[in-house]
């Protein structure tokens, strides 16, 4: 969503230039030159790109302060990499995986706890009984033909306790 | 065969303490594909495994609180403090919490309950803070190990008469009031229930962080899985003892929150905060109705991510301002607000605000307790106002109010810690869906 959302600000910017008319999109900004101006050396902005002279020791500095913007995510209070390579590790394996992906799974995966199954079963029975005009819940768990009952001969002595 | 698979898994895990981000990378591998692809249940009693919805949650849980435990103790590796001794301790803790909620052999559960106690005794003693942790780890190692004597005596008993040391020859319910109360006591004195307390809160405040979490986080839940567990072969005489362990454990419950209310320290406060939930897991197994049981599952895995997100945020505190005194934590709302997003969301899901999975274990015991006798209204009401007194002096105390000059120099919170805190409130209320499973 929020790259769709760039790029149309991007695409919305390039055409700006063709849906505006041209005498309010431009505006000429210019002065005459300065007789008595000193000269300005202007700085080039240092670059955090390892230079090919590395025996420089301006640009070194300059790659080096660059390199002082870095604040430490909390996994390493030294190691710029291996705390940003922490961060990075953790925040895909902890949340992506585990929360994002283990939400999915769990959600839309498989009944595997057959829950889904048992509600849609108990509604056919239902539906089964209503039909049969019996009763939505016997009050015997067992259908009491079903049930075979040892003879006297079979028992004997042996105590029944109810 | 899995839990042999596991353990190959543990050591070879041994091998990456040097190479923390491996190790919890693999940790959290292992989670997701715990989360994920054990929720086959029709194993049965085969090769010493056991998997219900229970294990399966309790399982997830111990591999997470330790990859997290882990993450919060990098204090330890960054000052050269042994962390490879104390990664190997945190390994070993896993791979027995697993096996010990994996198994269906009562023998080898005991075994894996009582292992437990070295690695966590081991970690109080050699990475507390104060001199007093010597006293506390004695404390832990032997009220458990006092109260456990008898499980042993009884699980042999139990194999001496059933010819069997298996779950599965637990189905006959025994009426034995003595075996009762052999099999029992260690499981209460682990929760622990309020008479058998005394060691939970010298042994969380001279724990280090990792060892709190743990402790809060896991530990406390074999207490709760062993007397659920051994529910069914003692029904008998639990109908005759249930008004003395309700009782025990609404009164309780109450006077461990009336002791929160004038704690000084964070993390004793905590502690007995977490004396108060397992009361109210001690009712609701005691009451040994459907819902009663459900709802103390759902409050010991609530409690689980809540108490060890909250002591990890007492660690971070102290890890800025070197105390842990409520009097000395003040004002933390304008030196650290995003520290006191943190602290609010942990304090009201500790006192079962909506829509925490803490309210809905709640409800559930209260409505199966008003069940059972409307006299208990008067203690769950109590013990749940007081919930939230505790839990607002907490919060009030140490984010409202000026700051002192001791508190001034607060580090924001880094993104380290935001994860872990973000780790345990996100799968806390994520797994509010999951724990309506329950029934099943």
């Amino acid at each position: 969503m929020a790259f769709i959302v760039r790029q149309s600000g991007r695409l919305v910017g390039t055409f700006n230039n063709y849906l505006q008319p041209a005498h309010i999109g431009k505006r000429c900004i210019s002065t005459s030159k300065k007789n008595d101006e000193t000269a300005v050396v202007t700085e080039k902005i240092p670059s955090h790109k390892a230079t090919q002279n590395s025996h420089d020791v301006n640009t070194t500095a300059a790659a080096t302060a660059a390199k002082k913007k870095w604040m430490s995510y909390g996994f390493h209070p030294t190691d710029q990499y291996e705390d940003v390579a922490s961060a990075h590790v953790f925040s895909f394996l902890g949340v992506t995986l585990c929360m994002v992906l283990g939400s999915l799974v769990y959600y839309y995966g498989p009944d595997r706890t057959l829950k889904d199954w048992a509600q849609r079963e108990a509604y056919l029975l239902v539906r089964e009984r209503e039909a049969n005009g019996l009763p939505l819940l016997d009050p015997n768990y067992v259908e009491e033909s079903k049930i075979v009952l040892p003879s006297e001969e079979e028992l004997g002595d042996f105590e029944i306790i109810i | 065969m899995l839990m042999l698979k596991f353990g190959l898994c543990c050591l070879g895990m041994m091998f990456l303490l040097k190479e923390w981000l491996l190790l919890i990378s693999v940790l959290t591998i292992l989670t997701f594909f715990c989360l994920t692809f054990m929720m086959n249940f029709d194993l049965g009693v085969i090769n010493l495994i056991q998997l219900d919805f229970l294990t399966y949650l309790l399982v997830s849980l111990s591999l997470w609180v330790t990859a997290l435990m882990i993450v919060m103790s990098f204090y330890i590796k960054h000052s050269k403090n042994y962390f490879e001794v104390f990664t190997s301790l945190s390994l070993a803790m896993l791979f027995f919490l697993v096996v010990s909620f994996s198994t269906s052999n009562l023998l080898m559960f005991y075994i894996m309950f009582e292992s437990t106690l070295i690695p966590i005794f081991l970690m109080v003693m050699g990475w507390g803070y104060q001199p007093e942790r010597v006293s506390a780890s004695f404390y832990l190692l032997f009220y458990t190990l006092t109260a456990s004597l008898p499980l042993l005596m009884g699980i042999l008993y139990i194999n001496s008469q059933q010819f069997s040391t298996d779950f599965s020859s637990l189905v006959v319910p025994n009426s034995d009031y003595l075996l009762f109360w052999m099999l029992i006591i260690a499981f209460l004195v682990k929760l622990p229930v309020y008479l058998g307390h005394l060691w939970l809160p010298k042994a969380h405040v001279e724990a280090p962080v990792a060892g709190s979490m743990i402790l809060a986080g896991v530990l406390l839940k074999l207490g709760g899985y062993g007397l659920i567990r051994f529910l069914p072969f003692v029904e008998n005489s639990l109908s005759e003892f249930s008004v003395l362990l309700v009782s025990i454990g609404c009164i309780g419950g109450v006077l461990a929150s009336i002791i929160c209310m004038r704690q000084t320290d964070c993390k004793s406060l905590v502690a007995y905060s977490s004396i108060a939930h397992m009361a109210l897991v001690v009712v609701g197994i005691s009451l040994n109705s459907f819902i009663s049981v459900a709802g103390a599952v759902i409050i010991m895995i609530a409690h689980g991510f809540c108490s060890s997100g909250l002591f990890s945020l007492v660690g971070m505190i102290y890890d800025r301002v070197s105390t842990r005194s409520i009097i000395l934590i003040r004002g933390i709302v304008s030196v650290g607000p995003s520290m006191t997003l943190w602290w609010f969301l942990f304090s009201i899901s500790n006192m079962a605000a909506p829509p925490t999975p803490s309210l809905m274990g709640e409800i559930y015991i209260f409505m199966s307790s008003l069940n059972w006798a409307g006299v208990l209204a008067v203690f769950v009401g109590t013990l749940s106002f007081f919930a939230g007194a505790y839990n607002l002096y907490l919060f009030v105390s140490t984010q409202h109010g000026t700051n002192l000059s001791g508190c001034k120099s607060f580090t924001e919170v880094s993104v380290r810690e935001h994860f872990v805190l973000i780790s345990h409130m996100l799968p806390f209320l994520l797994f509010l869906v999951l724990l309506t499973n329950i029934y099943s």
